[in-house]
């Protein structure tokens, strides 16, 4: 204490330096003050107790708040992990997380995203996103596995589904198989089948629209997770192929850990997307590995019920500590029976995915074709137990306020063919169509995803959308959506597509 | 391997060296919404805001109280956080607010900053051990102004550079040093030598 008395008088001096003639006053003045500093009693728990309420979690440990100071503590301790010698330092994974599991939005000014409208890509995609998900491929598609009783065109995505760009790809070789010989639109040559084309009209017969002037536009924040502390301390160690410090400016985006036991897991994370996905880890699964040569498909008596998938996949995510506050009740993604070659008899798939759909500000996420948009627990059919996890983002969002439709008649002439993206031939074209009518009951506001293209980039983004329940359908066997979505946006909305088919989104 | 945890140890002492750099990167992830990241700067001022209130104070749960009222508050207004500023500046900035506001609540009629304004025979709710160690000290604090005292406070209990308390205060660090050494002066005009002669006593049993 002395030497801290002699600190403070030395600086009164410099201050004022007629202290110095008062030494001894001063020295018992301080010291005097010094004593007198109360005891305040900090309770360590009140501590805890605060941190809780603000962030929602439990003050870390000592040893983890030691990290907790650091924003790539987590990710530090990671790498730790995946070198050899770095696990006898690693007690938890508690600390401040590098990807935002709670909930974040910050609220950005009005139009922030730039406009909304979907731009053309190359291949002449209907979606802004580059990829057809138009209802014509995806029916095509499921039409082309189910058999359909007879030849149609549906106008709508097939149900529940959102079709993978490989998926669309793979049904698009079937359908320009008959292009040769059949009808064809006015501009570009596409093929259908014999008969007239089965045309949907989607026939809305709910309540009167509750529609809203603006509309919250969110878009995920990534980019912000990126590691250059992370990659400062790798490039310590000494890989012998080469000196990895002798490079500059680095930052680690991407990380992948195995677990090396039976039915591991190789666990991938991205600082750059903010998202952690994992997989079967192959080679450590004997139904994977092509070393059991006594795998046999799958009869259909092999499949799990609804609440067995849902279970396997809430157990592992327990078990993983994944937070599914942002997420809805999971639900099955529908799936297509296979059909064995050599008996004729049905087969079951071997993976299953259960989706938690993805809510943000409450609000339930929908990809364009109605599907739900969130967490994809795969299951595996054959060793129930989870082989893959995607869709584990992070949580941090920002949100701008944007200008939606309210004409209830434009909403509906679009919901009448199906949403934005489906296709009916012009009024002029001369495919023959028969038209059947489908009933859409009263809609749900939900959150479309999609993408926004600028500059030669994409930008996720989730805008507000109407669900429209499906309430009935024909009784001919054929496939038809739940439900069907439609966007808010102006923009969006008007890009239903008219005139001729637009055969480059099949190519 | 006999090499590792000293190897390690390296890595790990590195990394805390980046405390400074990640205050920033906190800061600025918390503006952004992330409440995980702001769950770092509640972990490094947590303590020093808590005895700062305390010390304006004198009470254990009043304190908490206004501690976590300073949180709040800065949680919510961060994203008015002028990033050029210093965190920890603003922050006692909060808190300093939160004290005045419940004083001023408390005692609507009067113009009471801190505790340090109550007369000692104020009913207004003490620590007794608290109390009765500053009631010598007391009165002659309270001949100070407002700002004499945090400045005294800031600068002997809790150690801040006279950069960290004229941001605080928001003066200039020479207005700061000032003021420190006018208060010093001031309490030595005032207070009896012979009170402390008895306290040097009591003093220097404990040093």
């Amino acid at each position: 204490m002395n030497k801290n008395i002699d600190d403070i008088l030395r600086e009164l001096v410099t201050i004022e330096p007629s202290f110095a003639q008062y030494e001894g006053e001063m020295r018992t003045l301080i010291s005097e003050l010094l004593a007198k500093k109360p005891d305040t009693r900090l309770d360590e728990q009140f501590v805890t107790r605060l941190r809780a309420q603000l962030i929602g979690r439990p003050t870390p440990s000592s040893f983890s708040r030691y990290f907790s100071y650091l924003p790539y503590a987590v990710a530090a301790l990671a790498v730790l992990i995946a070198l050899p010698y770095g696990a006898q330092f690693v007690r938890s994974g508690s600390g401040s997380p590098v990807f935002a599991m709670n909930q974040q939005i910050q609220s950005l000014g009005s139009d922030a995203y730039g406009t909304l409208a979907p731009q053309q890509s190359e291949q002449g995609g209907l979606g802004g996103n580059g990829v057809a998900h138009g209802a014509f491929s995806a029916a095509s598609a499921q039409n082309e596995t189910t058999a359909a009783p007879a030849p149609t065109m549906a106008t709508a995505p097939a149900a529940g589904s959102a079709v993978p760009a490989a998926d669309t790809a793979a049904a698009t070789p079937a359908v320009a198989k008959v292009a040769t010989s059949y009808a064809t639109t006015n501009s570009a040559r596409i093929a259908f089948p014999p008969g007239p084309m089965t045309v949907y009209n989607y026939v809305y017969k709910g309540d009167p629209l509750d529609l809203s002037a603006t509309g919250d536009v969110y878009s995920r924040v990534t980019g912000q997770n990126s590691s250059a502390q992370v990659a400062s301390q790798l490039k310590k160690f000494n890989f012998g192929l080469i000196n990895l410090s002798a490079f500059s400016d680095t930052s680690v985006r991407t990380f992948e850990l195995a677990e090396n036991k039976p039915y591991g897991y190789l666990i991938d994370a991205s600082f750059v997307d903010g998202t952690i996905s994992i997989n079967a880890d192959y080679t450590q699964w004997p139904s994977l590995n092509g070393k059991n040569s006594d795998v046999q498909p799958l009869s259909m008596s092999a499949m799990l019920k609804d609440d067995e998938l849902i279970g396997i996949a809430k157990q592992f995510l327990n078990a993983y500590g994944v937070n599914l506050s942002n997420y809805a009740d999971p639900v099955v993604q529908q799936y297509s029976e296979g059909v064995a070659s050599d008996s004729g008899t049905q087969m079951a798939p071997d993976q299953i995915t259960v989706v938690y759909p993805l809510k943000i500000s409450g609000i339930q996420v929908y990809e364009d074709g109605a599907s739900p948009y969130g967490l994809q627990v795969g299951i595996s059919i054959r060793d129930k137990k989870v082989m893959s996890v995607y869709g584990l983002t992070s949580q941090t969002y920002t949100s701008s306020s944007y200008k939606l439709e309210t004409d209830s008649d434009k909403i509906l002439s679009v919901l009448k063919k199906g949403g934005p993206n489906s296709w009916i031939p012009p009024e002029d074209s001369d495919v023959q169509t028969k038209n059947v009518d489908i009933e859409i009951g009263t809609p749900t506001k939900v959150l479309m995803h999609t993408y926004n293209y600028t500059n030669g980039a994409s930008q996720e983004l989730f805008v507000p959308a109407l669900m429209f329940p499906v309430t009935s359908t024909p009784s001919d066997g054929g496939h038809y959506p739940k439900s069907i979505l439609v966007p808010l946006i102006p923009e969006l909305l008007n890009q239903a597509q008219t005139g001729p088919i637009p055969y480059n989104a099949l190519r | 391997m006999q090499v590792l945890p000293n190897r390690m140890s390296c890595v790990l002492y590195d990394v805390v060296e980046h405390l400074n750099m990640d205050e920033r990167s906190a800061i600025e992830a918390a503006i952004r919404g992330d409440t995980a990241r702001f769950a770092e700067l509640y972990d490094a001022y947590v303590r020093s805001i808590y005895n700062f209130i305390y010390y304006k104070t004198h009470h254990k749960e009043t304190a908490e109280d206004l501690t976590s009222e300073t949180f709040f508050k800065a949680l919510k207004n961060i994203r008015q956080f002028d990033t050029d500023r210093s965190f920890r500046s603003w922050l006692y900035t909060v808190a300093h607010n939160c004290v005045r506001d419940h004083y001023r609540a408390a005692r609507p009629a009067s113009d009471i900053d801190d505790v340090w304004n109550l007369p000692s025979e104020d009913n207004m709710v003490r620590d007794t051990e608290t109390k009765l160690a500053l009631k010598e000290v007391q009165k002659h604090m309270g001949k100070l102004s407002p700002i004499q005292r945090d400045v005294l406070v800031l600068r002997l209990w809790q150690e801040l550079s006279h950069k960290e308390i004229a941001e605080i205060i928001g003066k200039s660090e020479a207005n700061s040093k000032m003021i420190y050494s006018r208060a010093i002066a001031q309490l030595k005009a005032s207070v009896p030598a012979g009170v402390f002669a008895v306290l040097v006593v009591a003093l220097l049993q404990h040093v």
